[in-house]
């Protein structure tokens, strides 16, 4: 296991390498540049070409590859065409909010998704069933920009229990409480649409689980449902989940683009929205990093939780 | 509770030994393609006959090949052009002239919502097909073979993951050059199929150290014989749900990539692009006629491919005997 | 295992019981302050005076820095007032410019505002180092080359008279509105005793761009809470009076919930033109909520058909069938609710120098037929339209265009993308037709986009003699009487020869609260007229 794990860090470097160069060589080729985008009245031609030359645009890509490349080496992402801010600050500011946003999503949707789950598992083709299949369903056939919408219409503007937008009150310092009124819309918006998908999966592979030999053993041995549910098939199932809260880790920090758009939270996931519209190449660069920095670190996660799970996995 | 075949059949308790393949599906699902020995005309018969008995999964695939045909049908059943525009009527409620209203330029709904079936429906089904084909392949290669094939598949996946998504489909708009359905297809399915490759990874590398599997391998089946006819049918409860799920998704998304370029372009309708005409809290509270039908054919959709999905699974399961 | 989920689910239920059982006031403290709120869609990237990202950037940057003057319309008049300048005058030659600084004028810090921070806001802007977007500013001084930046350790028209006194001279005489209107209302000034020592390349970078607490305008910067808002306080020592409003806040929010904002009473004001105004689906809703006030102007914005000139088959009777054959009347009266104004050319109808003599062109589908025979049109043709997205009406203007030219039988295709995507294309001329709009301007010199070879010519890349030569003429003539006569002729020779077919200039859609009053907008649309006399009644 450890060879195996110190296997996956080194092999994680050269891979980093190749998706850092072809984002950027890719950024190079998609059409509109930074500057190429600016059509103010107020600038002059040469405002334009001034520009260009102080963002390095002048010069051939593999230029500007290498001297980003070896500005990260030295731990400078670069600074931000559109504000002239630090890479590193942009990004960073957003992580604090992108984290409890989703973060608070994501163990709601799961605490939400695995009793379910293995609620209408256990109760496969019954009314309850029917009825959440339609619920979730109903609830992914709709853009998530509507749901927040429908969100903030029924709960801020007819009911008026909840704020709409913003993750605190204007220039107050409202505290914790404050903070977390602002937080259930937007975090019950996403949780909803996240937990929707969860539920089929947990269902799903309890279903699985539950036609197999061991569980029937249990059965036969004359055990209660419900032990054998949490005892047995559970664990089981979790294969699955574990894959796709693998598959989360990066969406964690990779924030919800739309839903924070709606809610107007400041996320990550506006930030890389803002960078692809203004062509801001440095901190799509950063994001892009971190990104993949996550999904490597994410399916290691997973990888090792699945023997952890199933201890008859191993790798070589 | 094994009586009969009624859709309340459940997990049959019998003991079984743990002979390869008992208690497991034995074959791939409908089209994996997996040679089936000579009692398999029994054995779809069987398959047949207990899909048909999924009362659920029948409605569910009456549905949907009602929905295809009025897809197919769609210029003989719209009472108007999908693109012709009413110049008295702009966001009309519905009226004996447009039984759906209109859309906010004029145009009637119902005959948008018919023709929408076929952006939506190719879009829906295409791309996540390829990309489930796709993400099984790898991951069922990956996680059956393990060791440098799967370090080496799986990073490959990781680096899929790893690119913005919105720059690849960018570029992806300047490679193309003209925007077309086909273009969409191809775009969802090359990005999606990693997430798919993983589930089956995942399934595929907890099944393999099993028993039925191990037994099978020793009484000389070929590694292909394995997946295929082993393996694989017991990783597809994940996929399934990933399918269903990238159905509805991608029947969104279509939408959201029309703005940035890529696929259908105005005024070809969608349903996903009939929804974008939602965004106002005056359309979601006074103008249900714009958002109800194309998010009511979505569900619809959604819901009847995800029956006819639970119904094919329960159908080719040889451990539900009959 | 059950006594855990139980308690989680106990922490839950209470979270959610206390989120949605309290009312709202028991969260926040109350506001014991006279405090107003604006509403704009985006966020500025960065407060930079005087190269800040966008339109979004300099409404935030308004509050807190000053021009010399401020300019509104009136009756058709542009008309300028005091900001950081007191007084100017015109020289009688239309080339020499003398201004006088306000004497109270101060930065936010204490010190006086000073010509030498004037010349150093110039000097700043024409540096061919520094990265700016307001060339435009100064463009016209003497001393500066024709692309207004300035030769190291050369002279330019720029002469401090005193501390609070400075006299500017153009390079050859001009209009005294059109220079104002430049360098006077759209040049914010910078304080030379904060920056002065920074680099001119490195002015971009500097850390005062995300926090400029030294400004000179009416209300002082607080904070920016990323993506939420910016927060403003009253500058007590503002030298045309203190401001009677305490706190405001620019709050940055997308349309719909904007609109809930406005509904709810969280908000008092939108920001106006393009950057925060009502939606259309909106627009009779938001009349009816009884603490706003809704209200519409006409704006100097317009949206347009630009056609490729680099296509030989868009000819001149094509061009014109195609103005013949879009609907312009439906798309203004249906599509904007009657919420905007028809012109046939750049100079906006509520400007000084439009010509009203000059009428748009009607719909007539027959006209444009008989025109695209004439021109023999070849039915098999499709042309390619390249519509961006980012302005809803925009993009629903584009499905009737489309239906329309199919009707007298040009075939159309569509193709929507990005905004960057849209500009990258049109560059590269992979385009028929496109839409586009521009923001406009109170002054008629629009040669920028349709003198040949211009800055923004590429936007169509047409090149029209007659055109050039009038642009050109109305460049160099500083007489406002002659200038009128020159403009006049432009118009027509413009809708004659269609390089835009313009489709409407959108009015304003903006809401005010009602218990604000003196809140006027300057000439952009922008309510950012004299903000320092905000009026508001406690909520």
């Amino acid at each position: 296991m450890q060879r195996y794990l110190v296997r996956r860090i080194l092999i994680t470097f050269p891979i980093l390498l190749g998706i850092t160069l072809v984002t950027y060589l890719i950024m190079a080729l998609t059409p509109g540049d930074p500057v190429q985008m600016l059509i103010d009245p107020s600038m002059t031609q040469a405002d334009v070409e001034i520009k260009r030359r102080a963002l390095g645009l002048d010069q051939p890509v593999y230029v500007r590859y290498a001297r980003w490349l070896g500005e990260v080496l030295r731990g400078n992402l670069g600074y931000s065409i559109s504000s002239g801010a630090p890479v590193t600050r942009r990004v960073g500011e957003r992580v604090g909010p992108t984290l409890t946003l989703t973060g608070t999503a994501l163990v709601l949707s799961y605490l939400i998704a695995i009793p379910t789950g293995v609620l209408v598992a256990a109760r496969r083709y019954r009314s309850v069933d029917y009825a959440v299949t339609f619920l979730v369903f109903m609830g992914i056939s709709l853009p998530t920009f509507f749901l927040g919408l429908a969100g903030i219409y029924v709960f801020g503007l007819r009911l008026r229990w909840l704020p709409v937008g913003g993750m605190t009150t204007l220039g107050g310092d409202g505290g914790l409480l404050d903070a977390l009124h602002h937080l259930i819309l937007p975090a019950s918006v996403l949780a909803v649409a996240g937990a929707g998908a969860l539920t089929r999966y947990v269902r799903s592979s309890m279903l699985e689980v539950l036609g197999q030999d061991y569980v029937r053993t249990a059965r036969a041995k004359g055990l209660v449902e419900t032990v054998i549910l949490r005892r047995h098939a559970l664990r089981n199932a979790l294969i699955p989940v574990i894959t796709l809260a693998g598959l989360q880790l990066p969406a964690l920090l990779a924030g919800a683009v739309i839903t924070e758009q709606v809610f107007q939270w400041p996320g990550m996931g506006r930030l890389t929205i803002e960078a692809i519209s203004q062509r801001d190449y440095p901190v799509l660069m950063g994001v892009t990093l971190i990104t993949a920095v996550l999904v490597a670190l994410g399916n290691l996660l997973a990888d090792v939780a699945y023997s952890v799970v199933d201890p008859r996995i191993r790798y070589e | 509770m094994n009586e009969g075949l009624s859709p309340q059949v459940r997990y049959p308790r019998g003991g079984t030994t743990l002979a390869a393949g008992s208690g497991h599906r034995a074959t791939s699902i409908a089209g994996s393609a997996a040679p089936v020995p000579s009692p398999a005309v029994s054995y779809w018969t069987l398959s047949l006959r207990r899909f048909l008995r999924h009362r659920v999964a029948v409605a569910g695939l009456v549905i949907l090949v009602l929905l295809t045909a009025m897809a197919v049908a769609a210029p003989l059943l719209a009472p108007a052009s999908p693109t012709a525009i009413d110049a008295t009527a702009f966001q009309a409620p519905p009226s004996p002239l447009h039984p759906l209203g209109t859309d906010s330029v004029g145009r009637d709904v119902l005959s948008r919502l018919i023709f929408a079936a076929r952006v939506s429906l190719t879009v829906g089904l295409l791309a996540v097909g390829m990309y489930v084909v796709i993400g099984t392949a790898v991951g069922a290669v990956a996680g059956y073979y393990g060791g440098t094939v799967d370090l080496a598949l799986s990073r490959l996946m990781d680096v899929v993951l790893s690119f913005p998504p919105l720059v690849i489909i960018l570029f992806a708009v300047s490679v193309f050059g003209r925007p077309s359905l086909w273009n969409v297809i191809l775009v969802l399915g090359l990005l999606g199929w990693p997430a798919v490759a993983r589930l089956v990874r995942g399934q595929i590398l907890t099944l393999r150290q099993q028993e039925f599997a191990l037994a099978a391998h020793a009484m000389g089946a070929s590694d292909a014989a394995v997946v295929l006819r082993h393996l694989l049918p017991n990783a597809m409860a994940p996929v399934l749900v990933a399918a269903t799920f990238g159905t509805a998704n991608a029947i969104l998304v279509e939408a959201a990539l029309s703005f940035l370029g890529l696929g259908v372009q105005p005024p070809t309708p969608s349903w996903g692009n009939m929804l974008t005409d939602a965004q106002s809290l005056t359309v979601l509270e006074r103008m249900p006629w714009l958002w109800v039908p194309p998010g009511f054919m979505i569900l619809i959709s959604v819901l009847t491919i995800n029956f006819v999905g639970d119904g094919l699974r329960d159908a080719l399961d040889p451990s539900l005997k009959l | 295992m059950s006594r855990v989920r139980a308690r989680v689910t106990i922490a839950v239920t209470a979270l959610l019981i206390a989120g949605l059982v309290l009312p709202a006031g028991v969260w926040g403290g109350p506001r014991s302050e006279l405090v107003v709120v604006s509403g704009m869609w985006s966020p500025p990237n960065n407060f930079s005076p005087f190269n800040t990202d966008s339109a979004y950037g300099y409404y935030a940057v308004r509050f807190m820095f000053l021009p010399l003057v401020e300019s509104r319309l009136e009756e058709n008049q542009l008309k300028f007032y005091p900001a950081l300048a007191s007084k100017w005058e015109v020289g009688a030659d239309f080339q020499t410019f003398t201004f006088t600084i306000h004497p109270r004028a101060a930065w936010h810090d204490g010190r006086p505002v000073t010509a030498d921070d004037v010349l150093f806001t110039v000097m700043t802007i024409s540096d061919p180092r520094a990265e700016t977007n307001r060339g435009n500013a100064v463009a016209l001084l003497a001393g500066l080359d024709a692309r207004g930046k300035r030769t190291p350790g050369a002279p330019i028209g720029f002469r401090i008279l005193g501390p609070k006194q400075f006299e500017v001279k153009t390079r050859t005489p001009v209009d005294p509105q059109a220079f104002l209107y430049e360098f006077g209302s759209n040049m914010y000034i910078i304080p030379r005793h904060v920056l002065g020592d920074v680099p001119p390349d490195q002015l971009s970078r500097h850390p005062f761009m995300q926090n400029p607490t030294v400004g000179n305008g009416p209300y002082k910067f607080v904070q920016y809470k990323t993506d939420q808002y910016v927060e403003l306080l009253v500058n007590e020592h503002y030298h045309l009076g203190a401001p009677k409003l305490r706190r405001l806040f620019v709050r940055i929010i997308p349309p719909t919930v904007m609109m809930a904002q406005i509904e709810r009473g969280d908000m008092d004001l939108t920001a106006g033109a393009g950057i925060g105004s009502i939606l259309i689906d909106d627009w009779d809703r938001v009349k009816t909520i009884p603490h706003v006030r809704a209200l519409s102007f006409p704006l100097p914005g317009y949206q347009f058909v630009v056609f490729n000139f680099q296509r030989p088959y868009l000819e001149k009777r094509v061009r014109r069938a195609v103005a013949h054959a879009i609907n312009r009347p439906l798309i203004i009266n249906q599509l904007l609710r009657g919420e905007a104004a028809l012109a046939e050319g750049p100079i906006p109808p509520t400007m000084p120098y439009y010509n009203k003599d000059v009428k748009p062109w009607a719909y007539d589908p027959a006209r444009a037929r008989s025109l695209l025979q004439e021109a023999g049109w070849d039915a098999g043709r499709t042309l390619l339209l390249r519509v961006p997205t980012g302005n809803i009406i925009r993009e629903r203007s584009a499905d009737i265009i489309r239906e329309n030219l199919v009707a007298v039988g040009i075939r159309v295709e569509i193709q929507k993308t990005d905004f960057p995507t849209h500009l990258a294309a049109i560059r590269a001329g992979n385009y028929d037709l496109a839409l586009v709009g521009w923001s406009g301007s109170p002054d008629p010199d629009v040669s920028s986009q349709f003198r040949t070879g211009a800055v923004y010519n590429w936007l169509g890349a047409m090149s029209i003699p007659l055109m050039d030569q009038l642009l050109d003429e109305g460049k160099a003539t500083p007489d406002p009487a002659k200038r009128r006569q020159i403009y006049n002729r432009f118009q027509e020779v413009f809708a004659d020869e269609l390089p835009y077919v313009v489709l409407y200039y959108e009015n304003a859609r903006n809401v005010i609260a009602r218990r604000m009053s003196n809140v006027l907008h300057d000439v952009s649309g922008f309510y950012q007229f004299q903000t320092y006399s905000w009026v508001a009644a406690p909520q």
